[in-house]
Formats: C-alpha cells, sequence, structure tokens
C-alpha cells in the first residue's frame, strides 16, 4: 500500500552508499584526501590528561622507580614546568664528580673495587596550585576531611633538587626507560653477573618554596600513599625521612617487602623490591644534609653492612 | 508537532503494555543484586588487609565503572531490542497501515515512535544508573566524577543505537535490522577495546582502527567519553581500571556522533516518506 505521504520506493537511496564510498577512496587514494584524514582522525581523539603526567619521565633509574616530587606535583597541578631538567653525565673519577655536583661524595668503603661515576646535574620545577585537583586526590586517599585552604590555589611551589652523584659498583647491567614498549618487548633480566653491582646515589635534600597554608609534610604523605605505601608504611617512612630528604628520593616501583633499621645512627628504610629485570633492594636513609640510595643486584642481608661503611672519599677517589 | 506527541505517548503506552520497560528493569535489578554482592565482598576482602585508602578507593572506582559499564551495555542492547520490531515488524505485519492512513504525517510517526523510545530508554537508564551509583555509594563511598554528564552520554549512546534501528527499520525486515545494529554494535565495540588495549601496544595503526570503527558507529567512542568524565583525571591516567584514559574521544568526536545520529533520523524519515507500505 501506498498512502498521499508516500512517493513510492526507487533507487534513489544509492546515494547514501555512493557518497560514503567515494570519501573512503578519496581519502586513501590520493594525497591531499589522505592528509585530511589524518588531521581528521587525530582530531577526533585527545591527548591523554596531563594531571599525572608531568612534563618529565614518569619511570626511570634501574628500578623504575617515580621521584616522589612528580607524584607530588601531579596532585597539585594539571601542568608543572621544569625550568631545569636534570641530565646525567659520566665523569672519570670522584674529583671530578665533586667539581660537577658542587659537594664530596661518600663512597661505599666495603667495596674494594673502583666505582664508575656520573653525575646528576640540578632540578628545578615550577607549578601552579590546583585547589580543587588537589581536593579531589586528598578525598581518593581518604583525607576529605582536610580541607585545602582556598588562599593556596593559583599560588606557585618551587621544588629544587640539587645535582646528585651516582658510583656503581660492579656489573652493572645498562638501565634501559622502563617505557611500555620496554617492557612489552620483554628485556632480560639481569644475569647473574649482575649479582656484585651497587649503586649508591647521594644528593642534598630537597628545598620548596610552598605558598603558606600547604602542608608539604602532608602532601609527602599522601604522595607515599599514592606510589603505594600503606598508611602504616608510609607512617614508617616519614618517621625516618623529612618532607626535603623525601622529596629528593625516588620510590621504587614495586616493592614485595620494607623493613626499617640503623644506618649509622640514622633512620633507614630497606625495600626489598619485585621487579624481575631490576634491583633486588634499595636502601635509604638521609645523614649530614643528603639523601643517600644504595641499590643493589644481589642479596639484600648484605645492603645495610655495606651502607655502613660508606663515608668520605680519601685522595684517589677511595673511602 | 500533535501528531508527533500522540505518537510517542503511544509508544510509550505500548512499550508498558507489552510489559518491556517491566521486564527490562527486572533484568537491571538482576544485574544490580551482583554487583551490589560484589562490592560487598569486595569491601569484606579489603577489611582483612592492611591496605593504602587510594589503592582501594581505586580499585572500588574500577568497579563501580564496570557497573556503569554493564548498565551501559544493557541499555544499548535493550534499545535495540525493543526498537527493531517497531518500524520493520509494523510494515511487515501491515500493522502500519493502520497508523499511515490517519491524518498524522509519515514524518511524525517516525519521530514520535522514536521520541517515545527516547523518553522509555531515558526513564530506564535513570533508574537502572542512579542504582548502580547509590550501591557503590552504600558499600564502599565511591562516586563517580561528573553523574549528570555521564548519564547523558549513556542515553545518548542508546539514542545513536535507537536512530540506527529506525533507519534500517525504514528498508529492512525485522531480523535483518537487528542483525544490522547489532553488527555494528560489535564492530563498535571491537573497534573501542582494540583503541583501548593500544594504550599497552602502543600502535598507531590500532588506534586508527578504532577511530574508523568509531566512525561507522560512534556508540562505543561515546561510552569512553562518558568513562573519561566519570573518573577523576587521576584516577584516569593510573590504569586501575581497564576504562582508563588511553584514546578519548574528542568534543569533535561527539559532535560526529550528534551529526550521526541526525542523518540516521533524518534518512530514516526520508526514506519512510517515499517508500510503499
Amino acid at each position: 500500500m501506498s498512502n498521499a505521504n508516500g512517493r513510492g520506493g526507487g533507487r534513489s537511496g544509492w546515494w547514501l552508499v555512493l557518497i560514503p564510498v567515494a570519501l573512503v577512496l578519496w581519502t586513501t587514494a590520493t594525497a591531499s584526501g589522505r592528509t585530511l584524514r589524518h588531521r581528521f582522525f587525530a582530531a577526533l581523539r585527545i591527548a591523554r590528561p596531563e594531571a599525572v603526567s608531568v612534563n618529565v619521565p614518569a619511570f626511570s633509574g634501574p628500578t623504575g622507580s617515580r621521584r616522589l616530587q612528580d607524584a607530588i606535583a601531579s596532585m597539585l597541578a594539571s601542568r608543572a614546568r621544569v625550568t631545569r631538567e636534570a641530565a646525567d653525565s659520566a665523569v672519570p673519577d670522584s674529583a671530578a664528580a665533586a667539581r660537577l655536583a658542587g659537594f664530596a661524595p661518600h663512597l661505599v668503603a666495603g667495596r674494594a673495587d673502583k666505582p664508575s661515576f656520573a653525575v646528576q646535574t640540578p632540578r628545578s620545577m615550577t607549578l601552579t596550585v590546583d585547589r580543587g585537583q588537589l581536593q579531589t586526590v586528598m578525598s581518593e586517599v581518604g583525607q576529605s576531611s582536610g580541607a585545602v585552604p582556598a588562599g593556596v590555589d593559583g599560588q606557585t611551589l618551587t621544588i629544587d633538587t640539587p645535582a646528585a652523584v651516582i658510583a656503581s659498583y660492579g656489573h652493572c647491567p645498562v638501565v634501559e626507560g622502563q617505557t611500555l614498549t620496554n617492557q612489552i618487548a620483554q628485556r632480560p633480566p639481569p644475569t647473574a653477573e649482575s649479582s656484585d653491582c651497587v649503586i649508591l646515589e647521594q644528593r642534598p635534600v630537597a628545598s620548596a618554596q610552598a605558598p603558606p597554608g600547604l602542608d608539604m609534610a602532608q602532601l609527602t604523605g599522601i604522595a607515599l600513599e599514592v606510589a603505594g605505601m600503606s598508611p602504616v608504611q608510609m607512617a614508617a617512612f616519614q618517621r625516618a625521612f623529612s618532607w626535603a630528604a623525601a622529596l629528593a628520593l625516588t620510590m621504587p616501583r614495586f616493592m614485595r617487602s620494607y623493613d626499617t633499621l640503623s644506618v649509622n645512627g640514622a633512620p633507614a628504610m630497606l625495600i626489598n623490591t619485585l621487579f624481575r629485570r631490576g634491583p633486588t633492594y634499595q636502601l635509604l636513609w638521609s645523614a649530614g644534609g643528603r639523601v643517600y640510595v644504595l641499590t643493589g643486584y644481589g642479596n639484600s642481608a648484605d645492603a645495610a653492612g655495606l651502607a655502613r661503611t660508606v663515608g668520605p672519599a680519601s685522595v684517589g677517589g677511595r673511602p | 508537532m500533535n501528531g508527533v506527541w500522540i505518537m510517542a505517548g503511544i509508544t510509550w503506552r505500548e512499550a508498558l503494555r507489552r510489559k518491556i520497560l517491566w521486564t527490562a528493569l527486572v533484568a537491571g535489578a538482576l544485574l544490580l543484586a551482583v554487583f551490589a554482592a560484589a562490592m560487598h565482598l569486595q569491601v569484606l576482602e579489603f577489611q582483612g588487609r592492611a591496605m593504602s585508602p587510594f589503592v582501594r578507593y581505586q580499585v572500588e572506582a574500577g568497579m563501580l565503572m564496570i557497573g556503569l559499564y554493564t548498565c551501559d551495555l544493557l541499555a544499548v542492547v535493550l534499545t535495540i531490542l525493543t526498537s527493531i520490531d517497531t518500524i520493520a515488524g509494523e510494515i511487515g505485519s501491515g500493522t502500519i497501515q493502520a497508523i499511515a492512513t490517519k491524518p498524522v504525517a509519515r514524518w511524525q510517526i517516525v519521530l514520535g515512535k522514536f521520541l517515545g523510545f527516547v523518553a522509555m530508554i531515558a526513564a530506564y537508564v535513570a533508574v537502572t544508573y542512579a542504582a548502580t551509583i547509590w550501591v557503590a555509594r552504600a558499600t564502599t563511598g565511591v562516586l563517580p566524577q561528573h553523574p549528570l554528564l555521564g548519564y547523558l552520554l549513556i542515553v545518548f549512546e542508546c539514542v545513536i543505537a535507537l536512530a540506527l534501528t529506525f533507519l534500517f527499520g525504514t528498508w529492512f525486515s525485522t531480523l535483518t535490522n537487528g542483525v544490522l545494529v547489532l553488527g555494528l554494535q560489535g564492530v563498535a565495540f571491537m573497534g573501542g577495546w582494540l583503541e583501548q588495549v593500544s594504550g599497552f601496544s602502543q600502535s598507531v595503526h590500532i588506534v586508527t582502527l578504532g577511530i574508523a570503527s568509531s566512525l561507522l558507529m560512534p556508540g562505543e567512542s561515546v561510552w569512553r567519553r562518558a568513562a573519561y568524565e566519570l573518573q577523576t583525571q587521576l584516577a584516569g591516567s593510573l590504569s586501575f581500571s581497564p576504562f582508563a584514559n588511553v584514546s578519548i574521544p574528542s568534543l569533535l568526536a561527539m559532535g560526529y556522533a550528534a551529526a550521526y545520529l541526525a542523518v540516521a533520523l533524518g534518512v530514516a524519515v526520508w526514506h519512510f516518506q517515499r517508500r510503499d507500505l
């Protein structure tokens, strides 16, 4: 049946097929079409939000670790400006390392072999506080009752991290960026040869110019929880390290267990890592205005003994 | 426009008479019962462990997203199943002749039925969506970030599927209509998830494939925009759930989806005007 509204069928509907087919052909067969298609496809998706991806590599170092200050930056602001980025450079000896870093490095006297040295240059990061974002993060870690003062919104926070000296002993594996591609590519785990590898990283504690009302200790605690620590672990960590010391540290990406101990009277935390292609432990402590991270690929039972032998280098680069 | 509202009212009453809405709500209630049990068990599990409140929150928020996604999937499937018969079936059975001979323009029939279904879907999604959020809130205290925007986007996704069933319903039989729309939904589903996992494989080609499939059927990309709006930026970027921010549809993609909906409905009206009944 055909009523008054109907005007019959016919083949006029073919344009509904022809137009899309012509469009597909044009956007695949011609250069201008392909360019337009790429632009259009790119415009259909937005880049990942930058709330937690500050303009620095997310994971770095032998443990695929994350700088605690980056976790704090990601909580406070959607964008952080790294005004001075740290860069690693190899140096021949401890004297050269001292010249470049601005302080004389301590070395591991418990190791008889000669270390190789690298210096990580200072880093400075500036960010503008987003109060709403911080409030959201606080509610996610169960601290919704702690109100963030309204005055901090839009204020600037600057974190300065001094240079670090990295002394590597033994047969240490080449550190590759812990990108997803590298993980998927299944780089082989460190060989047994790497079990003698020990890396001592040391740097003066970080400093921060924070707006009044911004509790840096509280922020550091939240960042530790975001990094995966339980409240008990976080409390133990904060007993061992001030926020300024914590800001200079990197946290292992995977933590199997931890233990609190003492290194020459200074409280320390031994973290057993859970990373197939990385080291087995990290021992962190702070003394004399510096933070130390002793990373090892061997038995974690040796860590404390080695750490207690860390001291000033004598002439010639030996402690 | 009076004819449109009359047809919308008839469609709504028809849905109630045929118990479509009620049976859909029973299915939704079953789903909620499973979701509530899962959330409760998860809370009990967490009580015995010393774990970071942040990690706990993220896991629970991830479970809420799974609940909302299931709610979304059920709504889309019900939209398709309940509407494939409305035009194609009435043409096939000849019922349409009793409607189309009355002094109601054909475009009013299509638009009226469409609005009737939109009202029904909006009501259905409102009930199941709000109940899912309520269960999550009551058991864990977790809430989505922009619940109203999320709700509107889920309804939008359903309305796109609805427009397609109307479009194909003016051309094909009920069965063919169902196969076509569910097939397109399947393409969108696969494209969306391929695009999502591209974050792990970092394959540009898979992202392109996902975008191309979202052009063919933009429903899944609308859900992924909803997932983006429902989570905090921090949660979305942490990969705690399968709905992490990997490839997020832009506002232009939402504009494309709206244009797609308008074209599908427009062509459905145009073709229904022209075809023999």
